[in-house]
């Protein structure tokens, strides 16, 4: 079963006096440990699909299945439950508390669901020794630099062990040596822990990091293809604008 | 867990906001703590003496009327013989002038002399003697002074010092000095003298009595049995004699000392209320500047629970903190009183009693209010879109009207008026209630305090939105014109932060509220109170009775208008049966005060304003025939006038005939002759007259004869006497000549409008007092205000920052932050002025409901405009800080602080 299924779903919202139809009739299936990147245009509605798997909001039409359940049918608490056990999260602008440290950032989503057992403490000293921040465990955000402060947010969203961990463009907010870490970090988390990753991104250089790129224009999955084969971030740009012509 | 060290990191990020809160509740709890407390300490004090003085005894024979002398010492002998009782006291007591060493009044100080029959009276055995020993015989001039007595007369033991009385000054010795609580001492300095010289110098043609017998009855005596059975005997003897038990009178004053702490729980509550809603606003700030954070925890799995959580643990940590400091600042506030010369003597003897239901009303009040105050925040914070913590900065909402909160706000205002003014009655015959007018009573008036009062504080918390709405679009432009500034830059700065700003805004409302419904409620009572234009010059009171010889003398005094001489005899008759009681409340006072005066003097000398049954002034012919006709019958006998608020009180009209239980004749019905104008002359006679207000709580005056208060009440002699002078006579020469001619040195002259002025004087400092608890709210307010500023100024810095590089001064931005901040003094002053003109309005209907009468209205404008003034000018300064350390900040620090907190 993937732990991932979209089928067929439309999002319609109402953006001051005009209605908008943001997704339309997009199906997608990212099997398990595959890293899949989201590229499109501003406004093509790669930040809605991401959203919608996410539970953030709901689809106006269509199912999401995470792990095989829907998640268009639950209520808020439920969904809430659910996005804290079984989906990991990822922000742009790493959303950490600044006044937590990277280990009690790391434990956030532990500590909402009731008391640190040894085995969640063994967790996240595992965690915090495979993101390479064994040393940073008790700096506040302000002390660590943002590729650190994203390898937190990281280690927040894998914390739970999550069927899939959805980033929103997590490198928008690094520079390119950050971003890289950051990136290679992603890809070891599908390749070697199989990991399943679904990452939203503009950048084809962070996005030839993925394994499969899918790429949406005007609500509409218009492409999906593998990055094997492609040489790095100008291929995948060669392949994406020839994509979206 | 996680919720507490979220909210803690969220206290050490905002230290100052925080610390702003902590204070606003601090002070609020402190202020009920300290308020209380030495309200407490001062109450047992008092308590103390009193257990002191009267504690042992179980009952107390005066007689009725005449508190000042008239029990036959034969009533204190017989009373000896009955097998119940184990002692009794007899003891006399009068008010004397003091006298320096050169026989010259001592102004101002008036002193209780007590003559007590030593050693027999073991009473005052019970207080502290100083200095020497207590006498021990009923004659002779050794004497006992207490400490204020001392200062007064400067004597040690051993002086001497002389003593008016009829028969001129009396030397007596100082043989003991005694201390009794600063408390009583400062109000009447006392001399304790052997009961047979005071008898003989007071009375001397009748020294055979005393003010009152002291009775000790035998352990496991009934009491009330006792006191049925005496009363019938002294029926008997007397009829004007009086028994009251102890427990009885105890009763009374913790009736009234039950009010008094009841008003001082309140003056703290107020600031309370005022704390709850900075509470409010902090929480709302925290909620507001969160809300990434908050959206971010929703994403990733805190549950709307959670969230809520989060905020009310906020809220009940910083009322812990609050409470906790906050109780012992309040106990210390009252501790430092106790070394303070001006306060020392309230607790001198009995030190500090800590109120525990002022500290309980205080901790457990600020907590509950607290979490009250957090319940809107928590629920804003679980509506808080967990999309919020993907985009890389939030969209501020456009603000819109607050219809919502506007309509459950003007619901909840119009509770008050609807129970006081509204058809309850009619609505609870409808219900099939038989007894709907006293049940809509009941209703009205748990409903004033249980929904109608909550209703209009948090009614007008939740209009607030509207009211900065509507101020910021009103008077946003000219503000904006006043400070130079464009409205643009103006614009939304408040409606932004909505509920924010309402907070703030209804905290800067209580206070100018409550000031207002006092001061209104103190200048209502007092304009009700208006001299006649034709009216007594002078008031004469003579701490003995005058005997018609005295009488006479005192007409022929030069200077005084021989033939307006006017005595006043006083009476203070029980309402009959409980026709006019408020069942289940008792909240009407069960006596009146009946004034016997001639009637043909009486109505010549004021002018009295006669009013129809309506209570609508007469025409100037109604006038005159109402005067002929009032004082045919006053004349008649058993007719009376009665004031206007008497006839608002028991809705009576002329013609009525109203029973009176009288001490000669029991139950007698006294038909109302006339309705006038308070006259005012009840209020300048109980001046004179203290300790009959103490004791019995009196409903407003009616006016009959002297010869049915002789005939029906027993009242022969007479202390008060109104008078007109000559032109050009000087009052303290006719004061002189009273003195003399009648022998008694302690003749008492007071100008009308001077006892007038005083009284008025005394209602204002009391409300001045009493007002101290709405500038303390005002107080709290303040921190309110910089609170809210500050966090204002904080969400915008980054825009403050785009303002400055591109050519916003340093001038114009701090221009910007206190036109905000004025403008929220502007809503909070609209908000107080129309809660408090509303509560005032209700109290209206309250005094009518409650006491019966109800005064036109007058609206203290000039109180409102200083009020207005005080909460504009706590609104400006309190903006200062932050305006000014915003304007300092560099504009790159600005954006670089901005940036960091998006």
């Amino acid at each position: 079963m993937s732990p991932l299924v979209v089928e067929n779903v439309t999002k319609n919202f109402r953006q001051g006096d005009r209605d908008v139809t943001a997704l339309r009739g997009i199906s997608l299936t990212v099997p398990r440990g595959q890293f899949l990147a989201i590229m499109g245009a501003s406004g093509s509605g790669k930040s809605t699909l991401l959203h919608l798997m996410a539970g953030l909001t709901t689809a106006t039409n269509g199912k999401v299945l995470v792990d095989g359940t829907d998640l268009t049918t639950m209520n808020d608490k439920t969904l809430t439950l659910f996005r804290r056990e079984r989906i990991g999260l990822v922000f742009q602008s790493f959303n950490l508390i600044p006044t937590l440290s990277a280990e009690e950032n790391i434990a956030l989503p532990l500590m909402l669901g009731g008391r640190l057992t040894n085995e969640h403490k063994n967790k996240i000293d595992e965690l915090l020794s495979t993101l390479g921040l064994g040393s940073r465990r008790h700096h506040r955000p302000d002390a660590m630099s943002g590729g650190e402060q994203q390898r937190v947010a990281i280690g927040r969203a894998l914390v739970s062990d999550p069927a899939v961990i959805l980033a929103d463009e997590p490198t928008g907010n690094l520079d390119s040596a950050n971003s890289r870490g950051v990136c290679e970090l992603l890809r070891d988390l599908s390749v070697i822990h199989n990991k399943t990753i679904v990452m939203v991104t503009h950048e084809p250089t962070v996005a030839a990091y993925a394994q499969e790129v899918a790429v949406i224009r005007d609500g509409n999955l218009v492409d999906r293809f593998s990055t094997e084969g492609m040489e790095g971030g100008t291929g995948l740009a060669r392949k994406y604008q020839e994509t979206l012509k | 867990m996680v919720l507490t060290k979220l909210v803690l990191a969220q206290f050490s990020t905002r230290k100052v906001r925080t610390a702003l809160t902590v204070l606003a509740i601090l002070f609020s709890v402190a202020l009920v703590v300290a308020v209380t407390s030495g309200y407490a300490s001062a109450q047992t004090a008092a308590e103390g003496f009193l257990a002191k003085f009267m504690g042992a005894s179980d009952a107390q024979i005066t007689k009725q009327n005449d508190p000042r002398g008239g029990v036959d010492e034969q009533v204190v002998r017989d009373l000896r013989t009955d097998p119940d009782v184990q002692s009794v006291i007899g003891r006399l007591e009068s008010e004397s002038q003091l006298l320096d060493k050169e026989g010259t009044p001592i102004k101002s100080r008036e002193a209780i002399v007590t003559g007590i029959r030593r050693p027999e009276d073991r009473e005052v055995d019970q207080l502290n003697v100083t200095a020497g020993k207590w006498f021990n015989r009923s004659d002779g001039t050794d004497v006992v002074v207490d400490q204020a007595a001392a200062d007064a007369l400067k004597v040690k033991v051993g002086d001497t010092f002389k003593l008016p009385s009829p028969r001129g000054p009396l030397d007596v010795s100082v043989v003991g000095i005694i201390r009794k609580p600063g408390l009583l001492a400062m109000h009447t300095p006392t001399i304790y003298v052997p009961l047979e010289t005071l008898q003989k110098h007071v009375s001397p043609n009748n020294p055979d009595k005393v003010s009152r017998a002291s009775i000790i009855l035998k352990r496991g005596v009934d009491a009330r049995e006792f006191a049925d059975r005496w009363k019938t005997k002294l029926q008997a003897v007397d009829p004007t004699l009086r028994l009251r038990l102890t427990s009885d009178q105890r009763q009374e004053m913790s009736k009234n000392l039950a009010g008094m702490k009841m008003l001082s729980y309140l003056g703290g509550l107020v600031s309370m209320v005022a704390a709850t809603f900075i509470v409010f606003s902090t929480l709302s700030m925290g909620v507001t500047e969160r809300q990434r954070t908050l959206a971010m925890m929703r994403a990733i799995g805190a549950v709307r629970s959670q969230v809520a959580r989060l905020v009310v643990v906020e809220a009940l940590l910083l009322s812990f903190i609050a409470v906790a400091i906050g109780v012992p600042v309040g106990i210390l506030f009252v501790k430092i009183l106790t070394v303070l010369p001006r306060f020392k003597w309230i607790f001198e003897e009995t030190g500090v009693t800590v109120d525990r239901g002022g500290i309980l009303l205080g901790g457990i009040g600020s907590i509950v209010a607290a979490v009250l105050a957090s319940l809107l925040p928590a629920w804003q914070a679980t509506r808080v879109d967990p999309l919020a913590a993907m985009t890389p900065l939030a969209s501020p909402k456009l603000s819109r009207f607050p219809t919502r909160a506007t309509i459950f706000g003007l619901i909840l205002i119009a509770l008050d008026p609807l129970l006081l003014y509204g058809p309850v009655q009619r609505v609870l015959e409808m219900l099939g209630f038989t007894d709907a007018p006293q049940q809509a009573k009941v209703v009205a008036f748990l409903g004033h305090f249980i929904l109608g009062l909550p209703g209009v504080m948090i009614g007008f918390f939740l209009l607030a939105p509207a009211f900065v709405w509507t101020i910021e679009k009103l008077l946003g432009p000219l503000i904006a014109a006043m400070f130079g500034l464009r409205y643009a830059l103006l614009r939304q700065q408040l409606s932004g932060g909505l509920w924010r700003a309402a907070g703030t805004c209804a905290s800067l409302m209580v206070g100018l509220a409550i000031l207002i419904v006092l001061q209104t409620q103190g200048k209502t009572m007092l304009n009700g109170w208006k001299l006649p234009d034709k009216f007594p010059d002078v008031f004469i009171f003579s701490p003995s009775a005058l005997g018609p010889d005295d009488q006479t003398k005192l007409r022929q005094t030069p200077g005084i208008k021989s033939k307006e001489v006017m005595p006043l005899a006083i009476a203070s008759p029980q309402l009959g049966g409980g026709m006019f009681a408020l069942a289940s409340m008792a909240m009407l006072p069960d006596a009146t005060m009946f004034f016997g005066m001639d009637p043909d003097l009486a109505l010549k000398m004021m002018e009295l304003e006669f009013r129809d049954n309506s209570g609508r002034p007469l025409n100037r012919d109604e006038q005159a025939a109402m005067v002929e006709y009032a004082t045919e019958k006053l004349k008649l006998g058993r007719h009376i006038i009665v004031t206007d608020e008497f006839r608002q009180l028991k809705g009576v009209k002329v013609g009525d005939k109203l029973p009176l239980r009288t001490s000669r004749h029991g139950m007698v019905d006294y038909t109302i002759c006339g309705i006038v104008w308070s006259p005012g002359i009840d209020v300048m006679a109980s001046r004179f007259d203290l300790g009959r207000q103490l004791e019995q709580r009196t409903a407003a005056s009616v006016f009959g004869s002297l010869a049915d208060i002789k005939e029906d009440f027993g009242v022969t002699d007479a202390y008060l006497f109104a008078a007109n002078l000559e032109f050009f006579t000087e009052r303290d020469q006719v004061v002189k000549d009273l003195r003399t001619r009648l022998a008694k040195d302690n003749i008492v002259v007071s100008d009308v409008r001077q006892i007038k002025k005083g009284i008025q004087d005394g209602v204002n400092n009391m409300l001045l007092l009493v007002s101290t608890v709405a500038f303390a709210a005002m107080g709290v307010a303040s921190l309110g205000v910089t609170n809210t500023i500050m966090a204002s100024v904080r969400t915008r810095r980054w825009q403050f920052g785009v303002l400055r590089a591109i050519g916003v001064t340093r001038s114009q931005l701090l221009r910007m932050v206190v036109a905000e901040s004025m403008l929220l003094g502007i809503v909070g002053v609209c908000l107080g002025i129309a809660a408090g003109l509303e509560m005032a309005i209700s109290a209206k209907a309250f005094s009518q409901l409650t006491i019966g009468y109800a005064p036109p209205t007058v609206i203290p404008w000039g109180i409102i405009v200083l009020g207005s003034a005080i909460v504009m000018a706590i609104s400006i300064v309190a903006s200062l800080w932050p305006a000014i350390s915003t304007a300092r900040t560099q504009p790159l620090d600005l954006l670089s602080a901005g940036r960091a907190s998006a």
